[in-house]
């Protein structure tokens, strides 16, 4: 059997915290939640996660740094940013600097589980074409 | 010399019949190449019918236009339509202007900022105008 994809969000907002985790849960992935990014960035040198959901600006790191120690650590990470204040610019500069992909809210859980089930597909279409050219 | 670019943006299936002319007319007018952008928003209902919809407007559109001789090229992106068209103007060049297919009177309704459609909400922060076209109204 498949191994449930690990996701970590993080949002400032409690709202996005509590309606996130039992939504994704639903959907079969293991879900951790942080309020920080610094506590985002803690956790990630004890563990990898598949998918990574940040809100774009929060108090004391914002989503473009959490995009980057992400990617630091590891290029297979999928990073979606979420955010409320979504312009040209500031898709810009998450795609460029690697996002996955950018979401601006308000946003229902579907859409974000749409674009999860895409990071999921591009993940495992990874790893198979990397089992193939071990 | 740089081309202008004029986009045409659909995230409705319901073609208001002037829609397309004006597109075009306003793309000779400009000497712009229009770029027909259809966005369906994706839920668990949405069906291949509305995908095989979609294809036709682009279609139909694509034909028109190259018909007047003007420049076009046509995209369908699923998903949260304000997410998807920041996302589509942040990989593209510049636009001069945007038109929008749908009605005017959808953009008017700022009662909440939930109820306030998802195209009013971000239209401040795009880099360039939007254009909604209106019928005149009979006296």
């Amino acid at each position: 059997m498949e191994k449930a994809l690990q996701i970590v969000v993080v949002d400032d907002e409690p709202i996005v915290r509590k309606r996130l985790k039992p939504a994704l849960e639903k959907n079969g992935y293991e879900v951790e939640v942080y309020e920080d990014g610094a506590d985002l960035i803690k956790r990630l040198k004890e563990k990898i996660f598949d998918i990574v959901v940040t809100d774009l600006r929060m108090d004391n790191i914002d989503g473009i740094q959490v995009l980057k120690e992400v990617l630091n650590q590891s290029d297979h990470t999928k990073v979606i940013i979420i955010t409320g204040y979504a312009s040209v610019e500031v898709a810009r500069e998450a795609l460029t600097t690697g996002a996955f992909d950018f979401i601006a809210k308000p946003f229902k859980p579907n859409d974000l589980r749409v674009v999860i089930e895409k990071a999921a597909d591009t993940l495992r279409a990874e790893r198979a074409e990397a089992a193939v050219h071990k | 010399m740089v081309q202008r670019r004029i986009m045409l943006l659909l995230d409705n299936l319901v073609i208001r019949r002037e829609i397309f002319s004006y597109a075009i007319d306003l793309a000779l007018r400009m000497e712009s190449s229009l770029y027909l952008l259809v966005l369906l928003y994706v839920t668990p209902k949405t069906l291949k019918a509305d995908c095989q919809e979609a294809e036709r407007v682009l279609n139909d559109f694509l034909e028109k236009s190259r018909q007047q001789n003007v420049e076009v090229h046509g995209t369908i992106r699923q998903g949260d339509p304000a997410s998807e068209l920041l996302k589509y103007l942040a990989e593209s060049r510049p636009f001069q202007a945007i038109i929008w297919g749908g009605k005017e009177q959808l953009l008017r309704n700022k009662s909440t900022p939930v109820r306030t459609h998802w195209l009013e909400q971000i239209r401040k922060r795009l880099e360039c105008p939007v254009v909604v076209p209106t019928l005149k109204e009979k006296l």
